[in-house]
């Protein structure tokens, strides 16, 4: 079944997801571009939520926390990425 | 553990290094803003997949309850961040344009402080114009030429007209896209104004014409010298043909005034015969002059100069040269005045001429002031000379003035607006001046009286004082001559001459010949104890060179050089040379008599000639 929470998080998330796309052409910071696809991981973990209410709950499940775990090394990576540019631009 | 609890615990790890991470980064695109929402939606996560590990960990359930709440923050946390990152991004943008913008700015201020600096350094006006022929701007030169006349039309301004000028070279650089040049005339308060222009067309980037740069340079002073150049030229050609005609009619006067001083001596006791004589010989002094005057005009020559101070000779040649008692002359001479290196006679000869000529431009009689000074000439001072020091004399009357038709023509030889004048007394002054590497310069208008200045360059040295000679005093003496002239008339006259005088004479008629006589004559031992030489031999070995043959013959031999030419460089430096000195052609035999006087010492003889006239007239 539907939880109502996790629709009005799918909502918000579209309209983000909206922005993001119209955005992500614009990107000129280095790194960034991952945090970008950190989003969509996290986006994509929100609809196998609410996928997995209906039709084979183990699978959107599982796909879902392997959403976030892909999310979480995304954002690690961006920030790994930008520190090392930083370093770089000093040296 | 499970693959999901695997999951998660990738998740926290991930999250928990992305939030340590943030507090190193320190780049330029995060504020503080940005960095707050970063670590707030990233703590989101952090706390869910924590929440999940603990779940999945079978540890505990409790915080399964507020993930819905947690997740819920994420979205806007992210777009937030988003926006403050690229706020940012826009702000530095900004401000970098800015900054880019500011500093263009600064250097257009300064390019532009540049180039008005240029162009009020350069010398010649500029003026810019728009299509429509409005002034858009004018550099310092250009206003303090033309006023200043921006934002109106350069016609109206410049010219005082209702439409473009003929032939103006900016309306032709607008039609062509090419530069164009023109000359201008336009009036001062004191003089003429010559101008050339030159315009540029001011190009878009489509190429288009859309404005015109016009350069204004005076080029009155180049027009002055072009003028002095011609004028200059003028009289060389005028003057060669002038001293050819003037070296023949010399050699003719030197028989006639010769003649006419010996027949004087002959016919001593008859007063008719005399007076007619005298008034022949008047007559040929007053031709010898002018020729001389032709002479000194066309060939110029080396002056013969002494350093002197000029003063002296310009009061009496000034108090000499006046005529009638209507005009006086007033005298303003410096008392320091530096001396200068002239002639005396020939500056005689232009102090006589400016004076006689502003006597005559004052038939009812007047003032004129002569002054002498010192005159210090700087870079840039319109009088066409060198900077240095000179002395200018200053003749200035009050007579009816010069009209500009006449001014500029009043040195040309022959050109002379009175009656019975020979035009040549301004024209040899001018000849003379230019000769002593000094300048004539006439400021007048009509009405107003004239004002001659001359400039002499001014030299070190001490000055020389000028002797004082009794002309008509004929002293004769002995000795053996050795006369050489082409001319068989000056060798018959100077035959009688010299008999009269007292000496021997041998007559020769070219240097060759001269130059044979004086060797047999050294060889046999009978030696001439003065050698007379004509300079000038059309044909043959003229005077100078055989003066240096007999010269090697005989070091000690006495040689005096005769020529029409008193100006000729081998006259002027004849004592360089190993010559005696020179006597200028045509001579009277009082001349004659003092030159081989001076020459060969002996104890002078009184004419009866001189001792008859003095006692008729005591």
């Amino acid at each position: 079944m539907f939880q109502e929470s996790e629709l009005i998080n799918l909502c918000i998330s579209l309209i983000v997801f909206a922005v993001v796309i119209l955005t992500i052409r614009k990107q000129e910071i280095p790194g960034l571009i991952l945090f970008y696809v950190g989003f969509f991981c996290i986006f994509a973990a929100l609809i196998f939520t609410v996928i997995e209410g209906v039709v084979w709950n183990d699978l959107f499940n599982t796909l879902e926390h392997f959403s976030y775990s892909l999310a979480g090394v995304s954002f690690a990576a961006g920030c790994i990425v930008m520190l090392r540019k930083e370093q770089k631009r000093q040296e | 553990m499970n693959l999901i609890a695997f999951f998660d615990v990738l998740a926290t790890i991930g999250f928990g290094t992305a939030l340590i991470a943030v507090f190193f980064i320190r780049q330029n695109h995060f504020d503080f803003q940005s960095r707050v929402l970063l670590l707030l939606f990233l703590s989101v996560y952090f706390l869910v997949s924590t929440s999940n590990v603990l779940e999945h960990g079978e540890i505990t359930g409790y915080f399964d309850q507020y993930e819905d709440y947690l997740e819920i923050l994420f979205s806007p946390f992210f777009l937030f961040f988003l926006f403050s990152v690229y706020a940012k991004l826009n702000h530095d943008k900004r401000s970098a344009a800015e900054n880019a913008l500011r500093r263009a700015l600064e250097n257009a201020e300064s390019e532009h402080s540049k180039l008005d600096a240029i162009l009020a350094a350069i010398g010649d006006g500029i003026s810019i114009q728009d299509r429509n022929f409005k002034v858009l701007y004018q550099n310092k030169v250009q206003k303090e030429l033309a006023g200043d006349h921006v934002g109106e039309l350069c016609y109206e301004a410049y010219e005082n007209r209702n439409e473009p000028c003929l032939g103006c070279p900016v309306e032709a650089s607008f039609q062509d896209g090419k530069v164009h040049k023109a000359e201008r005339t336009g009036k001062t308060d004191k003089d003429t104004l010559y101008v050339e222009i030159t315009a540029s067309p001011v190009v878009n980037q489509k190429g288009e014409v859309y404005a015109g740069i016009e350069v204004v340079r005076d080029i009155t002073n180049r027009k002055r010298m072009t003028e002095e150049i011609l004028k200059a030229q003028k009289l060389e050609s005028i003057g060669l043909l002038a001293g050819g005609i003037a070296h023949d009619f010399n050699n003719l006067l030197a028989a006639v005034l010769g003649n006419i001083s010996l027949a004087k001596t002959y016919a001593a006791s008859d007063d008719k015969v005399v007076a007619k004589l005298e008034a022949a010989e008047k007559a040929s002094l007053r031709g010898r002059e002018l020729t001389r005057q032709l002479l000194t005009f066309s060939r110029g020559g080396t002056p013969v100069k002494k350093v002197m101070n000029i003063n002296r000779l310009v009061r009496e040649s000034s108090t000499f040269s006046l005529s009638s008692n209507r005009v006086k002359c007033v005298f303003s001479l410096s008392g320091e005045l530096w001396p200068v290196e002239v002639d005396p006679s020939q500056l005689s000869q232009v102090v006589n001429n400016l004076v006689i000529n502003a006597d005559q431009a004052m038939p009812n009689g007047g003032l004129i002031t002569i002054s002498t000074e010192n005159a210090l000439l700087a870079p840039g001072d319109p009088v066409l000379l060198a900077p240095g020091k000179y002395v200018r004399i200053t003749f200035a009357d009050q007579g009816h003035g010069i009209s500009a038709e006449h001014r500029s023509r009043i040195f040309d030889p022959f050109y002379s607006t009175k009656a019975g004048g020979t035009g040549l007394g301004l024209a040899t002054a001018f000849s003379i001046i230019k000769n002593h590497g000094g300048h004539i310069n006439v400021a007048s208008n009509p009405g107003q009286g004239a004002k001659i200045e001359v400039y002499l360059p001014a030299v070190e040295g001490r000055t020389e004082e000028i002797p004082a000679q009794d002309d008509e005093e004929v002293i004769t003496g002995n000795g053996r001559i050795l006369f050489m002239d082409d001319d068989a008339a000056v060798r018959n006259l100077a035959q009688d001459m010299l008999k009269h005088l007292g000496y021997d004479i041998v007559l020769v008629s070219n240097g060759t010949e001269a130059v044979d006589i004086y060797q047999a004559a050294m060889e046999a031992d009978n030696a001439f104890d003065a050698v007379l030489l004509d300079l000038e031999v059309p044909g043959g070995m003229g005077g100078s060179e055989a003066g240096k043959k007999i010269l090697n013959i005989n070091p000690a031999a006495k040689v005096l050089l005769s020529s029409v030419y008193s100006n000729d460089s081998v006259m002027a430096n004849s004592q360089k040379y190993g010559f005696c000195g020179l006597i200028p052609k045509p001579y009277k035999i009082q001349e004659m008599g003092r030159k081989l006087h001076e020459i060969l010492g002996s104890s002078p003889k009184r004419s009866r000639f001189l001792q008859q006239r003095q006692n008729a007239n005591p």
